[in-house]
């Protein structure tokens, strides 16, 4: 068995079995996780990956199958001490009146501790260890209910690191944060995997998690698939994922694209290769696609001019020359040339 | 976590100072005024002290003082628990219905037995052993229903219903009950502290101690729930198990307390939030017992109020308690901006 394993999932069913409606049954899972893992659960809303999640962490039952973790079955390991192994936090923000950061990140101590003992000098070091790792050391005495999301989700954070265990399963954690946030939430994640815990966050932000998780478990209707994020773009799994809808994964620019038919032509020319590039991103959306020579007698010319450091946007057309002095002068121009011509 | 601990050493210091002193004035004040020169004699063991003065402090004063201390505590206490466990400022001791079962049970027993043309007097312990039954029957229900339950919400919903219902059938007897016997019941949903004697105290006094042990052992499973069920879930917490736990200790605090001197409202909802305006912490290992010596103090000084000292009038205890507690819960609404977000 391989050492670094330390989340082994087999032949798991998850879903709900009820007796109601609102049946629910995901195919058959089977995964792994290493320790240095840092790994994103991605999906669309409502496939599974909160019921995942939860089920690795215990807090909801599986319909068959095993998981494993550390070689251990998770059903059969004594709550106390599976709390000392996993972390569950979930995606709801915290909230609790009268109750300091502080106050919030040393309750996750407690699975060391009876019901009686008082934090010792060792706890206080780990909870002051998890803020310095969060940079939340001279926030601990403000109301956890005051925080911004952003400072809010950091300290949830501190919480996983306080409870000191190899697996930390955060659930949607960077679904309320703006983009800065977000980068920052998935860095600090990156920051633990790297010293050495593994660590899951369920996400349907694919572009935040692309460029820095290592695994992505990708949760389609179909069936879960698991690779790097490249494999992911690679095999097309990634564009599975945005079926039914009119987004398409830009293989050559790395972005998401909506797809929207590219029936006229221009040719843009000039000297600086990014102001080219960004014009013809421009172009694209208003349904022109880029080419070296002339397709038809409708296709456009558009020369990027630079009058000492001011650049012009310059539309050869038959009778006239208009120039632009900024890419949304010129599409402003196209759409309603665009719509006189109809 | 030092910033804490001055405050909360100062409260206790004033708070016995309060207590020692509503003490001696509620012992003092009633329809006869114990000068406290007298009182004073009585505790130093002066024999010349008169016998009539000495008999009312024995037999009346301080089974009532006790009662109030009890009552208060109790009723604050289970007002804390009930707050945290369904996350919702404005529950009390009766949320789970228990303060319905008991008033139903003492329904049937002085309604009910007249309607159905007994008659018979079932004296001061029938009242209290009926009221015990029904709210330890209540208790069964909600016991028996968050075993199958998860979901708190749902739980909280249900003891509300069961509340009506039990109101509804409490209605039916009122409404075929005799002029005498349905006196006598209204008169008992007034509350009053001077009904337990001698060895009814000892039994209120042993159910409350009870109550009062397993609230202050559950401590720390309450920091955990005040987080939400998930939290306590990751940390290893049996929740199900938790709740049980307060639900029992709720019904023995709040139950034998309805039981003994009638439904108290209010004093359960307010004193929880004076403590937490005060000492500003979500620690229940503080606020437990601060809530408790608050609700001992509170009590009393609504008893203190309700002698109208100066005059001859009594005024029942549950109305001076309202008027008290009503403003604090008003103030608790008009301040938290936050309410709807739970």
């Amino acid at each position: 068995m391989n050492s670094n394993l330390t989340i082994e999932v087999k032949h798991l069913q998850v879903g709900y079995n009820g007796k109601s409606t609102s049946d629910f049954n995901y195919p058959e899972i089977n995964v792994t996780a290493l320790n240095n893992e840092l790994i994103a659960l991605v999906g669309r809303n409502g496939v599974g990956k909160s019921t995942l999640l939860r089920t690795i962490a215990r807090l909801q039952k599986s319909i068959a199958g095993n998981i494993l973790i550390n070689g251990k079955e998770v059903e059969k390991t004594d709550r106390n001490k599976l709390a000392t192994l996993l972390s569950f936090i979930p995606a709801e923000p915290v909230h609790s009146p009268n109750t300091t950061v502080y106050d919030f990140v040393s309750l996750a101590r407690y699975p060391y501790h009876s019901w009686f003992d008082a934090l010792n000098t060792s706890d206080k070091f780990v909870i002051e260890r998890a803020l310095k790792a969060v940079e939340m050391v001279s926030y601990k005495n403000r109301q956890i209910d005051r925080l911004s999301d952003g400072e809010r989700q950091r300290a949830m954070i501190a919480f996983a690191i306080a409870q000191d265990t190899p697996i930390i399963l955060m659930d949607e954690p960077t679904a309320f944060l703006d983009l800065p946030n977000k980068f920052e939430v998935v860095r600090l994640l990156k920051e633990q995997s790297e010293n050495g815990k593994t660590v899951i966050l369920s996400t349907h932000d694919i572009q935040t998690a692309f460029g820095f998780v290592d695994t992505i478990w990708l949760m389609l209707p179909d069936g879960l698939r698991v690779g790097a994020p490249e494999d992911m773009v690679l095999t097309d799994a990634i564009n599975r994922l945005m079926k039914d809808t009119s987004v398409k994964f830009d293989l050559n620019t790395g972005q998401f694209d909506y797809n929207i038919p590219k029936q006229k032509s221009v040719i843009i020319s000039g000297e600086d290769k990014s102001i080219i590039n960004w014009t013809a991103h421009a172009l694209a959306r208003l349904g022109y696609q880029t080419v070296k020579k002339v397709k038809n007698e409708n296709t456009l010319s558009v020369e990027i001019l630079n009058n000492e450091g001011k650049v012009q946007w310059c539309l050869n057309e038959v009778q006239r020359k208009p120039t632009f002095d900024s890419i949304r002068n010129l599409c402003i121009y196209l759409k309603m040339d665009y719509k006189n011509l109809e | 976590m030092k910033r804490k601990r001055t405050p909360v050493l100062a409260f206790f210091g004033i708070m016995g100072v309060l207590i020692l002193l509503l003490f001696v004035l509620d012992i003092m004040l009633g329809s006869v005024n114990i000068p406290f020169k007298d009182f004073w004699g009585i505790i130093v063991g002066d024999e010349a002290v008169s016998n009539v003065s000495r008999q009312i402090l024995i037999h009346f004063r301080l089974p009532k003082v006790i009662t109030a201390i009890l009552a208060g505590s109790a009723l604050a206490v289970s007002g804390l628990q009930m707050q945290t466990i369904f996350r919702n400022p404005l529950a009390g001791p009766y949320v789970l219905g228990i303060s319905s079962g008991a008033s139903l049970g003492v329904a049937i027993a002085v309604l009910g037995s007249s309607a159905i043309g007994l008659g018979f007097w079932f004296g001061q312990i029938g009242v209290v052993l009926a009221a015990l039954i029904g709210s330890m029957l209540i208790l069964l229900l909600i016991v028996a229903v968050s075993i199958r339950i998860r979901d708190i919400m749902t739980i909280l919903i249900l003891g509300i219903i069961f509340g009506m219902a039990t109101s509804a059938i409490t209605s039916i007897l009122q409404y075929f009950s005799s002029e005498g016997s349905l006196k006598t019941y209204v008169i008992w949903t007034m509350g009053s502290l001077s009904s337990v004697n001698g060895s009814q105290l000892w039994l209120f006094s042993g159910l409350v101690i009870i109550g009062q042990i397993l609230a202050i052992a559950l401590s720390r499973p309450l920091n955990v729930l005040s987080l939400g069920e998930n939290y306590a879930r990751s940390l290893g917490y049996n929740v199900e198990k938790i709740r049980l736990i307060v639900f029992v200790s709720t019904s023995l605090l709040a139950g034998t307390t309805t039981a003994f001197a009638g439904p108290i409202a209010f004093i359960g909802i307010a004193v929880p939030h004076i403590v937490r305006l005060i000492l500003h912490t979500s620690n229940h290992a503080i606020l437990i017992p601060s809530t408790l010596v608050t609700g001992a103090s509170i009590m009393m000084l609504c008893d203190v109020i309700a002698q109208l000292p100066g005059s001859n009038l009594v005024l029942p205890i549950n109305s001076v308690a309202a008027l008290m507690g009503i403003p604090v819960v008003v103030y608790v609404i008009l301040s938290k901006k936050r309410f709807a977000q739970h």
